[in-house]
């Protein structure tokens, strides 16, 4: 999947959020055709120093009056002539801070005007390249006179979406001043940006700064591209793995890709999701089922409290209190002190990685495993503890043995399942 | 008497297996399966059963008597021959594989555990009571099936080729290995190391140098996948692999090509080829333990979880 960038018309408002800047991954800075002049370009241009953001221009016809959103009748070498001398005035108060202006996007009624008229597109070429050189990237319609220009002068150009705007069944915008025309929901600016970043057709996407919710509208899309571009990696043919957002419900993630057509198991680690399949038959985007729910509103799952009584009698109890700096009844106390959760379940059947342990308990695995650990024992190694369900090789600090407790039924599978609570309780001998 | 093959003598270890258990690694259940698929397949296709029915596999020498009825008997996919109710009969222990696959008409009849038959042995569950078997063990069989179907050996021949390379996809810890790691395991010939089990194929050879500390978190896990120790062993993994480890994978053996380690004796030569995913999935489409119509259905529902 080739990477999808954000980019954000910036620079325009007095009060503009700091936050679009970080979020942006390209700002299209007004350069005083619609909007702006030297305090906000130098702004615009320090913020986007300070976040790394790619500063541009955002060149407009020169038309404060109306934003630049009327269209208006200039000839072409009129316009050329506005174009050049926005984006030198940006580009100049940019050679100051040493920062490059490397791409421009025509604003508003210029943006659908220039895109029609072959000529008038030439001409918001011919003035970019006049103050920008030609190393530089033009961002505009996916198709149309703009892109044309763009190619036929040796610019770059990037196709643009938008995240925020309605679109028509034939996927022309939806006029502004028409109902739908500007998202203001989160639900459907994310689902345009699934769309428009997979669907390849476009390279950037739009949040207009000014569109009423732009910082939370911006961050949902950032958040959606950002996970968008972490592929999945083979691991062989039958299976990929992919990275788990720490903030996605663990849980509903294994059974989100469980769901999709092909897989026939899915499995989640510390950091890692996979999916099984036929090497046939490979899923299809199991990255956006993470990346959606990343974004997805919090849906809280109310996940059953198990209680494990514990007899703290593990061989390696006195070596994680030695090493803790602790008692063993302070170490047992901290122990039982708090409520885990099942962050894994692998290993063997029905073995559950619960955390996190209380830090200062925390113990780093033997350097060689033990070839036999007993059924039930309860280890801690780093910042994980869990249960032993059989007997088998193990390298975890043992610390107790649970009682009265089956970790795994070979009926019902794992008693711990992913997101379960757990607390372990002192038993006295 | 309900009908039964009764075990009269082993050789070496030996276990139900079958098809494997789609579906559960997220119980830490792992998916289980024959060690080599391809001789599975190949013994129940002749004597009419499912090709992934539960049948015996076998390190070593096999006396078996047929108990209650006929029974038609294949190793490894040869013609079938007939075993008289009461009649006793060796299978000889493998020669030109690790294991060899004794299937009998109607499949063991042992109970199905999360969906599959095999023994686990690490989980004590499948399979006879969970365990290898022992002199003395009958194991009931199924109705005998409808009529068997050849198998094509000479397809066996070919993908168990025992001087062929293991082709594998390279990753995905490779940021954890360097080039010269990878050019080492690529250009090395390992051997079966004689401490493999279902869990995983150990090989000897050269030592492949990673600075990973295996520290532990746990990470996804796949049949064939190849993790490398801290003392740079290469361990490729079996059907009964841990579902997670810890140890940075270098590669993983393709689909394709789990029989044709698995079929490898301990002492035989092992070399590892780089191909593309393209290659792999042309390599199981023409493949004789590939089902024969790959299904994209989801793998029935256990334990509603």
């Amino acid at each position: 999947m080739t990477r999808c960038l954000l980019n954000i018309d910036l620079g325009e408002l007095p009060g503009e959020d700091e936050q679009l800047y970080a979020l942006a991954h390209l700002a299209n800075i007004a350069c005083g055709g619609h909007a702006g002049d030297a305090a906000s370009m130098r702004r615009a241009l320090e913020l986007c120093e300070r976040h790394g953001t790619l500063a541009g221009a955002h060149p407009s016809y020169a038309d404060r009056e109306d934003f630049g959103r009327k269209a208006l009748d200039v000839a072409p070498e009129v316009l050329r002539a506005q174009v050049a001398q926005q984006c030198g005035q940006l580009a100049a108060l940019a050679r100051e801070r040493g920062v490059p202006v490397r791409h421009a996007k025509p604003h508003g009624a210029l943006y659908h005007a220039a895109n029609k008229s072959p000529a008038l597109a030439r001409a918001v070429v011919d003035g970019v390249v006049e103050a920008l050189g030609t190393d530089v990237t033009l961002v505009g319609p996916g198709t149309g006179a703009l892109r044309d220009a763009a190619r036929a002068a040796g610019l770059g150009y990037a196709r643009e979406g938008f995240a925020d705007r309605g679109t028509l069944p034939d996927g022309s915008l939806i006029p502004r001043g028409q109902p739908g025309a500007v998202l203001t929901d989160v639900g459907q600016a994310r689902e345009n940006t699934v769309r428009l970043a997979t669907g390849g057709a476009v390279d950037t996407l739009c949040v207009h700064g000014d569109t009423p919710g732009a910082v939370v509208l911006a961050r949902e899309v950032r958040a959606m591209l950002d996970a968008l571009e972490q592929p999945p990696e083979p691991l062989g043919d039958s299976a990929l793995r992919l990275v788990l957002p720490e903030t996605v419900d663990r849980g509903l993630a294994r059974e989100a890709l469980a769901a999709l057509p092909g897989v026939r198991d899915a499995v989640i680690t510390e950091a890692h999701a996979c999916v099984y399949f036929d090497p046939e038959t490979p899923p299809e985007s199991p990255a956006l089922v993470l990346a959606r729910l990343r974004v997805a509103p919090v849906t809280h799952v109310e996940h059953p409290l198990i209680r494990i009584r514990v007899r703290y009698d593990g061989e390696d109890l006195a070596k994680v209190a030695e090493h803790a700096g602790l008692s063993v009844d302070e170490v047992v106390r901290r122990h039982t002190a708090r409520e885990y959760r099942v962050r894994c379940v692998g290993f063997l059947p029905g073995f559950a990685y619960l955390g996190d342990v209380d830090p200062s308990i925390a113990c780093p695995r033997l350097p060689v495993p033990r070839t036999r650990v007993p059924a039930l024992a309860v280890g801690i190694a780093g910042q994980r503890t869990g249960v032993y369900p059989f007997a088998s090789p193990g390298g975890w600090n043992l610390v107790g043995t649970a009682l009265d407790f089956t970790a795994f039924d070979p009926q019902r599978g794992t008693q711990l399942q992913l997101g379960a609570r757990v607390r372990f309780e002192r038993v006295e001998e | 008497m309900s009908a039964c093959i009764e075990i009269v003598g082993l050789g070496a270890p030996a276990t139900v297996q079958d098809g494997g258990r789609p579906g559960v690694m997220h119980h830490g259940v792992p998916p289980g399966g024959a060690w080599v698929p391809e001789l599975l397949i190949a013994a129940n296709r002749a004597v009419g059963n499912a090709p992934g029915a539960a049948a015996l596999e076998a390190f070593g020498r096999l006396e078996l008597r047929a108990r209650g009825r006929d029974v038609r008997v294949s190793v490894d996919g040869e013609a079938p021959s007939l075993l008289a109710d009461g009649a006793t009969r060796t299978v000889p222990a493998p020669t030109g594989h690790a294991v060899r696959y004794v299937a009998v008409d109607g499949a063991l009849a042992v109970p199905e555990v999360l969906g599959g038959q095999g023994t686990l042995w690490v989980a004590r569950l499948g399979g006879w009571e969970g365990r290898p078997l022992r002199t003395g063990d009958r194991l009931p069989l199924g109705p005998p099936g409808t009529a068997p179907s050849p198998a094509d050996l000479s397809r066996l021949t070919e993908a168990l080729d025992p001087a062929a390379p293991l082709r594998v996809l390279l990753g995905p810890d490779a940021s954890s290995f360097s080039d010269a790691a990878v050019a080492l395991l690529l250009g090395s010939t390992f051997t079966v190391s004689p401490s493999s089990d279902r869990v995983g194929q150990r090989l000897d050879g050269p030592p492949v140098p990673h600075g990973d500390e295996g520290g532990g978190t746990c990470r996804p896990m796949v049949r064939g996948a190849i993790q490398v120790t801290l003392s740079g062993t290469p361990i490729v993994m079996g059907p009964d692999h841990p579902t997670t480890g810890g140890y940075p994978l270098i590669a993983a053996v393709i689909r394709a090509d789990w029989g044709r380690l698995g079929a490898r004796r301990p002492g035989a030569p092992v070399r590892f080829q780089a191909v593309t995913l393209e290659v792999a999935r042309d390599a199981w489409r023409n493949h004789p333990a590939r089902p024969d119509r790959a299904t994209s259905a989801p793998s029935r529902p256990i334990l509603g979880a």
